[in-house]
């Protein structure tokens, strides 16, 4: 075995599931065979057996031996590991077993508010659902949010307390708690994350009204604190502006993702997506612009894309306000032309033509906040559907007070410092070295869910609870005030914010349900019947009625002159934009496996954070995909290695945060490189005139797919480079249909034209004695099916984190997944076409499409796979004995393997994340979309027990149900009424790979794209509709 | 008369097949001896030493396999089949000659078969056994794999006759089963051969097995018979096990394994590579037991046709994958094909081209086919090029199939080559054992070439 190799396996050994030696005995819920056989055990046991009969083996001693290596060697035999099940003792009143209950919750995100329903098996929450009565999540969810179950149960999560490293009591922590009042809370300063709960802020209130001394910063290193000055600035005071992309026909965005990993991505992209869900060649359809500098899950998205580097963003926006006032906006802009003046020109004309409540312009967080006040004053001329509402009673991230603090903890001022769940020591600007600084404060407190780069520098350690766990509050931007309540006791000996803080305001410890509800009462709910009310929100999960009224403003008068100084780039250098991971985010999740192995959208990373760079760049610099480059900025040096991207600027390189994390996550430790070092307070979101030099030395990066055309195919034959690029290129057409609206108004039948060009012929004379004729009948109900709309898919991974999340899908580390051995049943298929620096970018979203007549299926020697009546393609996991033939023969390889047990080594904690309805895959067995046939069964069930047929809207599968851009329908496709028929019998309706006959019940719905005709020439025409 | 002798055919021809003054008895001694031999040649002990290491790196290999899981080995998504099928079509199609050259030949009474009749047998068997280590092996759940079998179970649970694993795993077995018949049969003279000159327990063991032959008139008649029928049953096998093996590609949907071609090119191929493994062997046992005068270069001679024939035919084969390929308008086809010859593993692709196609070119010159160490390394290319062929098939069409986005390369580990090259200790341990208790050529069908035999010989001709 070679070096890499080696150490390879190392990596798999550290990252992946091998989760061995779990220290999970302190807090274990029940014994297992594995803990009676840990080493440790193993020795006290031979200990005890010495010390009984003074070290001679006495034919006892001797059995007992025998009978603890039978033991020990049974535990690694090939067979399935046996596990002890202890029953319910005393069930809960109300208890089914084996019938889920459902609590509505909250899942906090930093200022923002998901409304969620949390499915609980036995009193054990598993899995994460939205909660479709919740404003802001619609009943649909996003990755992060179906992730947070692995978070709950992840065992690396710090237990109890700890002061100096060593276990300390809740008690001891209140008597210091209790002691911080001194002064009038002189030298204490919180810092917190944001936040938008009532309680927290009311609490807040309440210190800061027995503390005046005392401060309270809150800092996120990913913050739209320009957002909120640039709408101050606009308009006089900071206010969080809430984006009705329901009304917009026309969106622009500049530098945006806000369908991606901005803020309040579910509602953007649900309501975006409502207005292109076509059901035939005259509904209408809304058209998104995008400028940016690397594609985003958004400008994947865009009808028209432009590739354009951060620090030229304002010019794109000075040139359009020029073209607005030509247009007859009145607006305030001197005459300014770049080099894209024809995009911005269509741009205007378009946002001109839906002005007044159907235009509107998003600014992206890295922005200045004159540029958002420009873009502040320009939608406010244009009527732009956005609401206004007041912040005042959410924590909102500042840098300049967090910069405060930092000087003040430099003086030596601040005595005792609490951090709630912030990790400042990782995440904080690199020039105020917070790492030094916290070495000034005599006392500190960090409440933390692991031991961090934070929590080793504190002196508490606090366990936060997760919101699984703990009673809490959030609000939604409107207003809408949502209930945190706890699924599950805390596993771990966990307090939450409220918990921490209460024996510092109180002097005492008060449960924080009663602090939640008096404050639900008194600032809340100021209705008579409160307990009744009450009861509604803890049911429905929010209060019906806003604490917050659309503000009124006014404008103050639009001024270019603000934004007139532009940024320059020097020659030979590069801009670096810090961009937020749409897996680890800042690095909160980076202990998270799914999160980790999920393919990021477009790259297709795993595992790792790379440099993204532009073709022309890597040519420019000579590196290969996985090659290092350093990274130079005003001093401070990094090094990474590169990743060629698709429609990355030339000027720009991205860097994800959140990785390179040094902390007690066996997970996240070490994966990816760590690119705050490089990242100051005067530049948190893009920094300009970094210098970049390549490295000869290469690290391992993993991805899912291989995009030729990027990087020479390195091993084709010799000046056959382009061949696999070639062909994928002319296969795209085939695979993700698509065309203009245009070309689909005026030829609405062409896609069903390409499905009959391909259909085989109908009756041949051999079909009837064909064995693999279907020999049953599929017209009878229910029959399952799906839709998937690529026209709004996103590429989000949403769905692919539920379907991860429901089926008990594993993960398997980077080595594995770099063998191509990733088991995700849904994968996205990224292609791009035509210019790659500013590519068409089709996605695909594909899992088992449950072909009537299955390949797989005849060629299985032992049956394993084989069709239900009610047209699914079924694998019976215990029957299968992994000949692999099946998934061989699958045309569009969506069946996973077991190559290995990924599932031996999970920790008991982990193992509770496990849905109990579905199986845990042994290895050697090939698994693959079953339509989530658990959640099929159990519905069936229920309409018997209610004595009535299956109705539309019963069957929810997971994917469908976390799906924001809500693309994916299935049902009964012999109802013509159901959700999926109607979405079948579009004239958009295509069967992937319908030549080879597998009549699949999943298709797909062509995607369109609304292209400005005046934009479409020649190269970027997007045309493949010929 | 000068004093000229006037040879008939049959002398001639034996002369060829058997030169040098060779008679009963002389024949029974140079063969009987070899398993006689009180001091085993050193060379043997080396090349069993040798083997034997093999087989342990094989069993090895096999319990880290069933220890740890088919992940050890390269095979990912899309690529499921690696090496462990590459290597079991490349036995079973080794195990060709065997039957072949016994059955076929026999029935065309082609006499120059007798020297190595025995030696092709003995190698079938062995490498159909090495052959089907794999599929009990590639298995993901080793200890379940006896599923495959239509065994009345507690579980109702019946094999799916309609996979093509199911047909392949009968057609491999039948031929092993007929194999192992017709080998043995052949064999029962020269047991009772071995068992009349044996002495103590060697005697008893070789008569246990000889089955109280005597060699009498009746039981010369039944034997013939029984042969001449076992003949008749193996000869379609012959064209039916690889035909079977095939359609495991063919019967598939992906683009590159989906095509009616592959029968008839397989079994060519399968014969190719058989008579490739008898040539290689037979040379080298020639060499170390010296027995140029009953393997002679004759028969060398008559294999290198063979293998020129078959050699054409496969290289028809892929030329005509080709044209189908382009004159079906597919697209899918048409990638899958150009991609084998110049994708990422062209080389395999044209290693193939080179030791399959172009190599036997030379056996079209007598010069060639006759020249011994020619042949050696040549019957080894062309196994190489056979193995490279399947390789192409399983690997290179997998790699990259219908969808783009599922696209991988493969990459063999070393647990795949461990397993390859255990499976030569396997069946050298065996052939080696063969060779040092068994006759390796047939001595009763050696002698059937001697004018003695010719049921005329001592007639008058003049």
């Amino acid at each position: 075995m070679s070096q890499i190799d080696k150490k390879n396996q190392e990596f798999v050994k550290t990252n992946s599931h091998e989760y061995a030696n779990a220290d999970n005995h302190e807090f274990g819920y029940w014994k297992s065979l594995k803990d009676i056989s840990s080493d440790q055990d193993y020795e006290r046991y031979l200990k005890q057996s010495e010390h009984n009969v003074d070290n001679s083996i006495s034919r006892r001693n001797f059995l007992s031996l025998i009978a603890a290596s039978v033991a020990l060697a049974g535990l690694e035999g090939c067979k399935k590991p046996v596990q002890k099940i202890i029953p319910y003792v005393e069930a809960e009143i109300g208890t089914i077993p084996g019938i889920p209950k459902y609590y509505a919750s909250t899942l906090p995100f930093k200022n923002n508010a998901l409304g969620v329903v949390i499915e609980n098996h036995d009193e054990r929450p598993v899995k994460v659902e939205g909660n479709d009565k919740h404003p802001t999540s619609l009943g649909k969810s996003n990755s992060f949010a179906q992730a947070s179950t692995l978070d709950m149960y992840d065992p690396d999560r710090l237990r109890g307390l700890k002061f100096n490293g060593k276990k300390a009591q809740w008690t001891e922590y209140i008597e210091y708690a209790k002691s911080l009042k001194r002064n009038d809370g002189r030298g204490l300063a919180i810092l917190s994350q944001e936040s938008s709960s009532p309680t927290i802020n009311s609490m807040k209130k309440e210190l800061m009204k027995k503390l005046p001394k005392a401060s309270w910063v809150v800092y996120e290193p990913i913050n739209n604190e320009n957002l909120y000055d640039g709408i101050k600035k606009a308009f006089g005071r900071k206010l969080q502006p809430f984006f009705r992309l329901e009304h917009a026909q026309t969106i622009l965005s500049i530098g945006s993702d806000f369908m991606g990993v901005d803020d309040n991505n579910i509602y953007h992209t649900r309501k975006f997506a409502q207005n292109r869900d076509l059901v035939d060649e005259n509904s209408t359809m809304n058209r998104l612009y995008v400028a940016e500098s690397s594609i985003s899950s958004t400008g994947s998205s865009a009808d028209h894309r432009l590739n354009v580097p951060n620090h030229k963003l304002r010019e794109i926006l000075l040139e359009l306000a020029y073209e607005l006032k030509v247009l007859g906006l009145k607006i305030d802009a001197k005459k300014f032309k770049s080099s894209n003046n024809l995009w911005v020109k269509a741009a205007a004309e378009d946002l001109m033509k839906h002005k007044g409540g159907e235009s509107i312009i998003l600014g992206g967080t890295q922005l200045s906040s004159d540029v958002h006040h420009l873009i502040a004053s320009i939608n406010y001329v244009l009527q732009a559907p956005i609401d206004y509402y007041p912040l005042d009673r959410s924590q909102i991230s500042s840098t300049n007070q967090f910069a405060k603090l930092c000087s003040r903890m430099k003086k030596g001022e601040v005595e005792h410092l609490v951090i709630l769940g912030a990790n400042p020591v990782y995440d904080s600007p690199a020039d105020f070295e917070f790492r030094k600084l916290i070495k000034n404060v005599p006392s500190t407190v960090h409440l933390t869910n692991i031991i961090d780069e934070t929590s080793k520098m504190c002196q508490w350690n606090i366990a936060l609870t997760h919101y699984f766990e703990c009673w809490g509050d959030a609000m939604t931007y409107d207003g809408f005030a949502s209930v945190v309540q706890p699924q599950i006791m805390p596993l771990f000996d966990s307090k939450s914010v409220i918990q921490v803080l209460s024996p510092i305001i109180y002097d005492e410890e008060k449960s924080s349900y009663d602090i939640v509800k008096s404050v639900w009462k008194s600032n809340i709910i100021k209705e008579s019947n409160f307990d009744r009310k009450w009861e509604k929100v803890l049911h429905d999960g929010i209060y019906n009625k806003p604490l917050h009224q659309k503000q009124k403003i006014k404008s103050s008068k639009p001024n270019s002159k603000i934004i007139d100084k532009l940024e320059k780039l020097e020659d030979g250098k590069f801009e670096v934009v810090f961009s937020p991971s749409s897996s680890v985010y800042d690095g909160r999740f980076s202990n998270n496996g799914w999160l980790q192995e999920i393919p990021k959208p477009i790259t297709s990373l795993t595992w790792d954070n790379a440099a993204l760079i532009s073709m022309k760049v890597a040519k420019k610099l000579n590196v290969k995909n996985g090659q290092y480059i350093e990274i130079s900025l005003n001093g401070k040096t990094i090094k990474l290695p590169v990743w060629i991207t698709p429609g990355q600027n030339n000027k720009t390189i991205t860097l994800e945060l959140g990785y390179g994390r040094d902390f007690k996550g066996r997970i996240g430790n070490g994966v990816g490189f760590n690119v705050y070092p490089i990242r100051f307070s005067d530049a948190e979101c893009y920094a300009l005139n970094a210098t970049v030099i390549s490295k000869t030395d290469t690290y391992p990066l993993a991805s899912t797919q291989d995009h030729y055309g990027l990087e020479d195919d390195k091993y084709a034959a010799p000046g056959f480079k382009d061949l696999a690029n070639d062909e994928v290129q002319s296969r795209i057409p085939d695979l993700v249909k698509q065309s203009t609206l245009d070309y689909y108004k005026e030829n609405p039948d062409w896609v069903q034209k390409k499905v009959l060009e391909h259909k085989p012929d109908k009756k041949r004379s051999w079909e009837d004695h064909s064995m693999y004729n279907p020999d049953w009948d599929y017209s009878k109900g229910p029959q399952w099916g799906m839709s998937i709309d690529l026209t709004s898919c996103t590429s989000c991974n949403a769905c692919s984190i539920a379907c991860q999340s429901e089926n008990n899908i594993p993960v398997v580390g980077k080595q594995q997944v770099m063998k191509g051995r990733e088991m995700h049943w849904i994968r996205i298929d990224n292609y791009f076409a035509g210019d790659p620096e500013n590519p068409e970018i089709s996605t695909q979203s594909i899992s088992c499409v449950h072909c009537e007549l299955a390949p797989c299926e005849t060629v299985c020697p032992v049956a394993a796979t084989t069709h239900s009546s009610d047209g699914v393609n079924q694998m019976t996991y215990n029957r299968c004995l992994g000949t692999r033939y099946c998934a061989n023969n699958c045309p569009y390889k969506v069946r996973k393997f077991n190559f290995y047990n990924y599932t031996r080594d999970l920790p008991e904690v982990v193992q509770m994340a496990m849905n109990p309805d579905v199986s845990v895959r042994f290895r050697g067995v090939m698994e693959k979309c079953t339509y989530c046939y658990q959640r099929v069964s159990a519905a069936r069930i229920k309409a018997k027990n209610e004595n009535r047929e299956m109705r539309d809207g019963d069957v929810k599968v997971a994917c469908a149900s976390s799906c924001p851009a809500d693309a994916i329908k299935f049902g009964d496709i012999t109802d013509p009424n159901s959700e999926v028929s109607k979405a079948k019998r579009r004239n958009r309706d295509y069967a992937l790979l319908a030549h080879l006959g597998t009549a699949p019940r999943t298709t797909y719905l062509a995607k369109i794209r609304n292209q400005n005709p005046k934009l479409i020439s020649g190269k970027s025409s997007g045309g493949y509709q010929s | 008369m000068n004093g000229q002798i006037i040879k008939s055919k049959a002398e001639i021809r034996a002369e060829k097949l058997l030169p040098g003054n060779q008679d009963f008895t002389s024949i029974t001694e140079d063969i009987a001896g070899v398993p006689e031999q009180k001091n085993t040649p050193i060379q043997w002990w080396l090349l069993f030493g040798l083997a034997l290491s093999l087989l342990g790196i094989f069993a090895g290999s096999v319990g880290f396999l069933i220890w740890e899981g088919t992940g050890v080995w390269g095979i990912n998504n899309p690529v499921f089949w690696g090496w462990a099928i590459i290597n079991f079509v490349w036995w079973v199609g080794i195990g060709h000659a065997g039957t072949l050259i016994s059955a076929i030949l026999h029935l065309f009474r082609q006499n120059w078969r007798n020297a190595i009749n025995r030696f092709a047998e003995t190698m079938t068997l062995f490498a159909v056994i090495c052959a089907l280590v794999f599929p009990g092996i590639h298995v993901g759940r080793i200890w379940v794999a006896y599923w495959f079998l239509p065994i009345p179970n507690q579980m109702a649970m019946w094999p799916n006759m309609r996979s093509p694993l199911i047909w392949d795993f009968f057609a491999v077995f039948t031929y092993f089963t007929v194999s192992l018949l017709f080998w043995y049969t052949g064999l029962i003279p020269d047991l009772a051969t071995l068992r009349d000159r044996a002495k103590g327990l060697k005697k008893k063991v070789y008569g246990f097995f000889a089955l109280g032959w005597r060699g009498g008139n009746r039981q010369w008649q039944h034997y013939e018979l029984a042969y001449l029928v076992l003949a008749g049953i193996s000869t379609p096998l012959v064209l039916s096990v690889h035909s079977v093996v095939s359609s495991d590609f063919a019967t598939s949907v992906i683009p590159g394994w989906h095509t009616t071609i592959f029968p008839p090119y397989f079994v060519a191929g399968a014969i190719y590579s058989g008579f490739g493994m008898v040539m290689t062997l037979s040379i080298i046992a020639r060499k170390v037991y010296n027995l140029g005068h009953i393997i002679t270069v004759e028969h060398l001679d008559k294999m290198a046709q063979i293998m020129l024939l078959t050699g054409c035919m496969v290289g028809y084969a892929y030329s005509m994958e080709f044209f189908v390929a382009w004159y079906s308008g597919n697209p899918y086809e048409s990638f899958a094909f150009v991609n084998r010859a110049l994708g990422p593993y062209w080389w395999g692709y044209w290693a193939m081209i080179f030791c399959n196609v172009v190599v036997p070119q030379f056996y079209w010159f007598e010069k060639y086919r006759r020249h011994i160490p020619f042949l050696f390394i040549t019957s080894i290319l062309v196994n190489i090029g056979m193995w490279f062929e399947r390789f192409v098939i399983v690997v290179i069409t997998l790699h990259r199939d219908f969808m783009p986005g599922a696209w991988a390369m493969y990459n063999p580990t070393i647990w795949d080559v461990s397993i390859y090259l255990g499976t030569f200790g396997l069946f050298f341990t065996g052939f080696l054992l063969f060779l040092r208790f068994l006759p390796m050529v047939s001595i009763a069908e050696a002698k059937l070439v001697l004018t003695e035999s010719d049921p005329h010989h001592g007639d008058h001709h003049e």
